[in-house]
């Protein structure tokens, strides 16, 4: 499962249960649709643990936070509590909006490379 | 009344599964409430953070994008100046500006445009063709700095909003050093020779450009010149040279010709316009002399005397030599004449002679004091030429008894070629009488007397053969 655009990627690598968002998410409510209902497959799998990968993610716009909360709650909904968010530093926005996941899902796990 | 009828235990059950099933209810609303609470919170939150980080990238890339355009501006090398319209006043230079203008870019600002202009009545123009045109290119003009040195710039505007007024961008190019390469240039090849070569400049000349046209050549040189310069040291005889190039050279321009070369101490010129042109700057030329003279016998020195030799016709002008070495040049058969006639001088002891092509071609004769030389046909040539000579420069006593005698003798020469030279002869004695320095008039008297003693044969033309050049 992945969608690969000049601007931006999303893949899910099932064989280490992760999520891997990458690029520049300007995208409209509509254009979000494909990006969240792999998000909704991967979180009604229902798997032991995930890693959202989101080292390579450089801009993310409301929308996509919005999407990228909604996911965390469908997780929580789903009893998959081993979640592993893996940020950047050089992107000043993710050390600000990534920690509020915590709010969502307090088990999850926030790492900065 | 159609009641349907509950236990109480069973109905006790259902309300306790109800409140329950009520109470998971509100859990979940409160969790779900919580959830958009927090995500409504996140999404504000995040909005906040990527618009200020955009914001903040965006006056960044304005902050760098603007040192860029101030460091290339800086950089360049050639002088930026912006001035407002209205006031003429300097608000921003470059680094370039302030060196140019000989002061500083601090001291620079502020100070009015119109300071600079050699003539400030210039800057209006540039304005006006600005407005006009919409731009200014390349248009050289002459500033002033401080300290009253001046400097050329090739000077190119463009209307510009500044500080939210309108302004104007100039760019200076220093021009100065191409300038006084131009003048030097101009000592070589003079702006008058480029101009009838149509060239604009130095540059557009090559090697085989001439004009062909009927001209008027003069060649003239110093007599005797080797007897004055002995003696005289090297440096000495540059200056010479040069004290009497200096003099008489302008009265060529004076008269619209030019210098095509110097051969020595002897000039070659030529005259594009009318036959008087060259004519009148043979006066001259002699009439220089003459002042010279009276100065050099003040201080006890040889007069000098010079030769003139003035014709008329087709020739070519033009550069000549090789592509890595050329220089002006004129020949024809008329241009080769010219010299030969120039060299007459010495042999008639005359200072000025023209050829009848030339005094066929004055557009006033009446203006010039000519009287008939002789008939010739010079070495090598078989054409028979026909020489006048112009005594205009003559010193004033001579010119006068040449004035007087002018009838006798024109009319002594009519008898000659009639071949009565008794008649000849006597009027000639009667030229002499009156002029008995009249050198002409001796050779003309020797020649008529030979005739009478001698007799002609039937081919007699009366014709002078130069045996020599």
């Amino acid at each position: 499962m992945e969608i690969i655009q000049d601007d931006y990627q999303i893949r899910f690598d099932s064989e280490n249960n992760s999520v891997i968002c990458s690029g520049t998410y300007r995208l409209t409510g509509d254009e979000y649709a494909a990006i969240v209902d792999i998000l909704k497959t991967v979180a009604d799998a229902g798997p032991d643990f995930l890693t959202i990968n989101l080292t390579a993610l450089k801009f993310l716009n409301s929308s996509g936070i919005n999407i990228l909360c909604k996911f965390i709650m469908r997780l929580r909904k789903n009893n998959v509590t081993q979640v592993r968010v893996i940020g950047n530093n050089e992107y000043a926005w993710q050390q600000k909006s990534l920690t509020n996941f915590k709010k969502l899902l307090p088990s999850l796990n926030l790492e900065f490379e | 009344m159609n009641e349907v009828e509950v236990k109480p235990e069973q109905s006790q059950q259902a309300l306790q599964a109800e409140v329950i099933s009520l109470r998971q209810q509100v859990t979940v609303l409160e969790q779900d409430k919580a959830d958009l609470e927090i995500l409504l919170e996140m999404t504000t939150e995040h909005s906040d953070t990527i618009t200020e980080e955009l914001h903040g990238q965006a006056e960044e890339a304005l902050r760098e994008s603007e040192r860029r355009l101030r460091m290339i501006i800086e950089a360049t090398p050639v002088a930026v100046v912006i001035t407002e319209l209205s006031t003429g006043i300097i608000v921003f230079v470059n680094a370039t500006a302030g060196p140019l203008a000989g002061t500083s870019v601090a001291e620079l600002v502020g100070q009015k445009m119109t300071n600079f202009y050699v003539n400030p009545e210039e800057r209006k123009a540039l304005v006006q063709l600005l407005n006009k045109e919409g731009q200014v290119d390349h248009c050289e003009v002459e500033f002033i700095r401080k300290d009253g040195s001046k400097f050329w710039v090739d000077i190119s505007m463009r209307s510009l909003e500044f500080n939210e007024k309108p302004c104007i961008l100039a760019a200076w190019t220093d021009i100065s050093h191409l300038k006084e390469l131009n003048r030097a240039a101009s000592r070589f090849v003079p702006r008058e020779y480029l101009s009838f070569l149509n060239k604009q400049s130095l540059v557009d000349m090559q090697l085989g450009d001439h004009v062909t046209d009927e001209m008027t050549v003069m060649f003239s040189d110093l007599r005797c010149f080797t007897s004055i310069s002995e003696g005289m040291t090297p440096q000495q005889n540059f200056d010479f040279i040069n004290a009497y190039l200096g003099r008489v050279s302008p009265m060529v321009r004076k008269n619209g010709g030019f210098i095509v070369k110097y051969l020595g101490d002897g000039i070659m010129a030529i005259f594009p316009g009318t036959a008087d042109s060259g004519v009148q700057a043979g006066i001259d030329k002699l009439n220089q002399v003459n002042v010279y003279n009276a100065e050099r016998i003040k201080q006890r020195r040889l007069p000098i005397s010079v030769g003139i030799g003035v014709n008329t016709g087709h020739m070519m002008v033009g550069m000549v030599g090789e592509a890595g070495r050329m220089q002006g040049d004129a020949f024809s058969d008329d241009v080769n004449l010219t010299s030969r006639v120039e060299g007459l001088t010495k042999y008639y002891s005359v200072a000025f002679i023209i050829t009848a092509a030339t005094k066929n071609s004055l557009v006033d004769s009446s203006r010039y004091n000519t009287r008939f030389l002789d008939k010739v046909q010079v070495k090598g040539k078989k054409k028979t030429l026909i020489l006048y000579e112009v005594y205009d420069a003559d010193l004033p006593h001579f010119r006068t008894l040449k004035q007087a005698s002018h009838q006798d003798y024109e009319l002594a020469m009519q008898h000659f070629y009639a071949q009565e030279f008794t008649a000849a002869q006597s009027l000639l004695f009667d030229v002499l009488q009156k002029n008995p320095k009249d050198k002409v008039a001796w050779r003309h008297l020797m020649v008529a007397t030979e005739c009478i003693e001698n007799g002609v044969d039937e081919s007699w033309k009366g014709v002078t053969v130069m045996t020599s050049k």
